[in-house]
């Protein structure tokens, strides 16, 4: 998952990012997936473990589990991943003018 | 005299047929725990866990006897209590656990450690936890212990069918917060713990076309952070672990 998310991340960087909420067990776990899967986004740091605040709130019992949210800051997709990722990132970009580059699949 | 007292010694030394009885008592430390508990691990990731368990259970239990009423003995005894899991196939996991607990607050009833107890919580079962936390915070000295038996009710009964249980959870979380806030909880405390199971989203504000309640939140230095700082952005909100 990481790479494609990379590519996502380096391709529209101008209008989408990824915010991850990170429930590891410690804040070195967290810094060393970063550092070995090469993730450039920021995370919540969500207290150390699964029961974190945040998580908790929001209710997530599975992970990953993901919300795409749009630029106003409304929720448009619900753990979409892969090709599904795709298409909803293209219609949401349509949606503010960003003609989405085709990913060069080979790249991945 | 000499001789026969040192050759008195090294028979006595032998006596209880262990070569562990060569080492004075004073080597033994924690590391013995944890070197036995490394070893049953990398058994565990290669085996069958609940086979592994099992087989080094007695040689916990050793150690546990052994050191009685020292922080050898109990961190072999907290070891055990943990395993205790892989007893719930057989039917024995309540009644063992909840032995087991009474057990070790009797005899380390000043361990701050105890609140290990209140955090395998799902060992007691539903009608073994209430009164277990409840003897848990009377017999504990220490605030954290009694904050890790109240969060470990609150876990249980909010997700409980009974309105009485959810009021009863409710309850235990605004003591959490009220008298336990500051304390840490894991890399947290109970106050951001106990509010954010008090009030979850609701899975209607949590649905496609609903505005994605806000985070607040600090990354992995430490530094504060919003989910609305991005506003204007699209957003792959991504709850993930490294595991």
């Amino acid at each position: 998952m990481y790479p494609h998310e990379r590519s996502l991340v380096d391709q529209y960087s101008k209008d989408f990012v990824i915010i991850g909420v990170n429930s590891d067990r410690s804040r070195d776990i967290l810094l060393e997936a970063m550092a070995r899967e090469k993730i450039t986004w920021t995370s919540f740091y969500d207290g150390g473990g699964t029961g974190g605040p945040i998580a908790t709130q929001w209710g997530v019992r599975g992970w990953p589990t993901t919300y795409l949210i749009d630029g106003s800051g409304k929720i448009r997709f619900q753990n979409v991943r892969g090709e599904s990722l795709d298409s909803a990132l293209e219609e949401l970009l349509e949606e503010i003018g960003t003609e989405p580059v085709p990913v060069d699949k080979a790249e991945l | 005299m000499m001789q026969v007292l040192t050759l008195t010694l090294c028979v006595l030394s032998f006596v209880p047929g262990s070569t562990l009885s060569l080492i004075p008592q004073e080597l033994t430390t924690v590391d013995v725990v944890k070197e036995l508990e490394e070893k049953h691990d990398a058994a565990a990731q290669k085996g069958n866990r609940r086979e592994v368990s099992k087989e080094y259970l007695p040689q916990f239990q050793a150690l546990a006897t052994k050191h009685a009423g020292t922080e050898v003995g109990l961190q072999a005894e907290l070891w055990v209590l943990r395993n205790h899991w892989w007893k719930r196939a057989e039917g024995t996991m309540e009644s063992t656990s909840i032995d087991h607990a009474n057990r070790l607050i009797g005899t380390y009833p000043n361990s701050p450690q105890l609140a290990q107890i209140a955090q395998f919580y799902y060992l007691f079962g539903k009608t073994g936890l209430r009164p277990m936390m409840e003897k848990l915070v009377e017999s504990s000295p220490h605030d954290l212990v009694d904050a890790a038996a109240y969060h470990a009710l609150a876990s249980s009964l909010r997700r409980s069918k009974e309105t009485d249980d959810v009021e009863l959870a409710k309850k235990y979380l605004t003591l959490l917060i009220n008298e336990y806030g500051d304390l840490a909880f894991r890399d947290t405390t109970y106050r951001a713990i106990a509010t954010a199971m008090r009030s979850p989203h609701s899975k209607d504000s949590l649905e496609v076309g609903q505005p994605a309640p806000e985070i607040t939140g600090v990354d992995v230095h430490g530094t504060a952070m919003k989910l609305s700082d991005f506003r204007g952005k699209i957003v792959l909100l991504d709850f993930w672990g490294d595991w």
